[in-house]
């Protein structure tokens, strides 16, 4: 595995770091760093025993700090998002659509989109600001240490935790967007269960499935890489550590942006 | 991530890791279960092809229902090869008996909404739809319409112009029916209205009054006693033994002419007899001719007929 070992500090920027050429060489180097992650995240020897613990400790730590407050604020806006919807169509006449509106917009797309952006500014951006400071105390530059590369035992965790933490997010907030959206429109009783049933179908065409599914894993993947591989960016270039998370953050939403139209143009057209 | 927390040691992180994984794992696996048991994937179904002109509106996934119900699917849309819309439905077997040989599919497309298929069945002891059964889906656009519709309106809307335009014939026989009713409301009431004026109606009264006159005396001149009614039947009683004598006369007449026809039959066998008679004198005469020749033959002062040539 030592050709696929990441480099601990990515080659400073061209002189002119405000290029088109910089600005391409950037995301061109965010890209290789993802993709490198990627496959040590597929390899098996990453998971020796002391990475395996170290990997489990930060997914333990992710789901603790994040699973509960995402998921009452997800219902919160679940339940504020049906009532509205709800209420707007019984006006208009229109309650047989409610539910699939419901669906569509909470499920498909608002909450793996809050997911993303909650992990990315929970854990994404903390990573990263530690990746720094520890790039600043030389942490990062110490190899190779008693378990090998220290990017395996240090970077790799926050990224496998990230992108657990998203699917893991989408998941308990879409089941439970489902239950309140069910609650919401037939009230506390099974007879409505077949109805639902019937536009849970509709609504989750084959593509719909596809761009879900797909939407999440690429939301994960930027969630878990874009920070990692922002702080990995040489300071010397004459911005500073807060610079480059900001740089980063802003880079984030524009992929995560760029994933939302993909998956809808591909959803509705 | 801060300090105290990289630092601290989770018990059992590994199994609690592996849970959560799980736990995910398994939400995911229910939901796409979930998913793929409310669109039937795992329900038996027969095939219905419903045959359009048009497939505008139908997707694949929407309801065919049967009195608000649904009952089955589309599956796909196809084009055929003649150019009409072949729609693939799988309606479950278990709701399957609703639809019979009879029924009827109709493809409603509203203003507001989805496209809707829907079933009808008028009997339902006829024979089942069979698998794979293809049939015609009527199709009822309100959209498509209202083009119609509003050209319809257009037209109907000159025309109640043109007609309560200043001068149209409605105005001019509202005006006409306006002076008819004040006509009305003076003391011959409608009849004036009718006749045009009171005078007129007056008349009219006057003449009334005359014809009725008039017939009281008719009625005394015809049907009082010896008037004209009971001279015609005294004429009519009278015609009647006249014709019962010439009846009489013709039953004579008839006789006679059955005599003659007697008369003439006798007449015709006689003639008969006398061609008979004819021929016989015919033969005596010829028979005595042949005699005298004979006899002038074998007398003594027969002449010599014979002239003898040199």
């Amino acid at each position: 595995m030592d050709d696929m070992s990441l480099p601990t500090r990515l080659p400073p920027h061209a002189a002119t770091s405000q290029g088109p050429a910089a600005w391409a060489a950037s995301w061109w180097r965010m890209l290789h760093v993802g993709a490198l992650l990627f496959a040590i995240a597929l390899s098996p020897s990453t998971y020796s025993p002391l990475n395996r613990h170290a990997i489990a400790q930060q997914i333990c730590i992710s789901a603790r700090q994040m699973i509960p407050w995402f998921t009452l604020l997800s219902a919160l806006l679940s339940l504020v998002i049906v009532h509205i919807v709800v209420v707007t169509a019984q006006s208009y006449g229109l309650s047989q659509f409610a539910l699939g509106t419901v669906i569509r917009v909470l499920v498909v797309e608002l909450l793996p989109l809050s997911a993303a952006l909650y992990v990315a500014l929970r854990a994404g951006m903390g990573s990263s600001a530690e990746f720094e400071a520890m790039q600043h105390f030389s942490t990062l530059r110490a190899r190779p240490t008693k378990d090998g590369d220290p990017l395996r035992s240090t970077v790799l965790p926050h990224v496998i935790s990230s992108t657990i933490a998203v699917f893991t997010l989408v998941a308990i907030s879409g089941g439970m967007a489902l239950f309140l959206s069910y609650v919401g429109v037939y009230g506390i009783t099974p007879w409505g269960l077949s109805n639902f049933s019937r536009v849970i179908g509709q609504v989750f065409d084959p593509v719909v499935i596809m761009s879900l599914g797909l939407k999440t894993l690429l939301y994960a993947a930027a969630v878990a890489t874009i920070p990692a591989t922002v702080s990995m960016e040489d300071p010397r270039d004459g911005h500073g550590a807060s610079v480059a998370t900001l740089q980063g953050t802003v880079r984030l939403f524009v992929v995560l942006i760029i994933i939302e139209i993909l998956s809808l143009t591909a959803e509705f057209l | 991530m801060k300090k105290d927390t990289s630092s601290k040691t989770i018990p059992y992180a590994e199994f609690k890791a592996v849970a959560l994984l799980a736990l995910t794992a398994l939400l995911i696996g229910a939901f796409v279960i979930y998913v793929m048991t409310a669109r039937g994937v795992f329900e038996e179904t027969q095939r219905l092809v419903l045959i359009a002109d048009n497939s505008e509106g139908v997707k694949t996934g929407m309801d065919i229902t049967f009195s608000g119900f649904p009952i089955g699917r589309v599956r796909s849309v196809e084009l055929a090869p003649d150019g009409s819309v072949h729609i693939l439905v799988d309606v479950t077997k278990q709701d399957a008996h609703w639809l019979r040989t009879s029924s009827v599919f109709t493809m409603e497309r509203s203003l507001v909404g989805d496209t809707k298929i829907r079933a009808f069945s008028s009997d339902l002891s006829d024979p089942p739809l069979p698998d794979g059964a293809e049939r015609i889906v009527l199709r009822g656009d309100a959209s498509e319409q209202i083009p119609q519709v509003m050209a319809t309106m257009r037209a109907l809307l000159e025309n109640l112009e043109r007609i309560s335009a200043q001068g149209s014939p409605l105005n001019a026989t509202l005006s006409n029916v306006q002076s008819v009713t004040n006509r009305m409301q003076g003391r011959y009431g409608a009849m004036a209205g009718i006749l045009g004026s009171d005078e007129n109606a007056k008349k009219l009264l006057a003449t009334l009054d005359r014809t009725n006159t008039l017939l009281e005396k008719t009625d005394a001149r015809i049907f009082s006693k010896g008037g004209v009614m009971d001279e015609s039947h005294a004429a009519i009683t009278q015609l009647h033994g006249l014709l019962r004598d010439a009846r009489e006369n013709l039953k004579k007449v008839d006789a006679l002419l059955v005599d003659a026809q007697a008369i003439a039959a006798n007449t015709r066998t006689a003639t008969a007899d006398l061609d008979a008679l004819r021929s016989e004198v015919e033969a005596s005469l010829r028979k005595t001719g042949h005699l005298i020749d004979e006899i002038n033959r074998k007398w003594p002062f027969a002449r010599d007929t014979e002239i003898k040539l040199p």
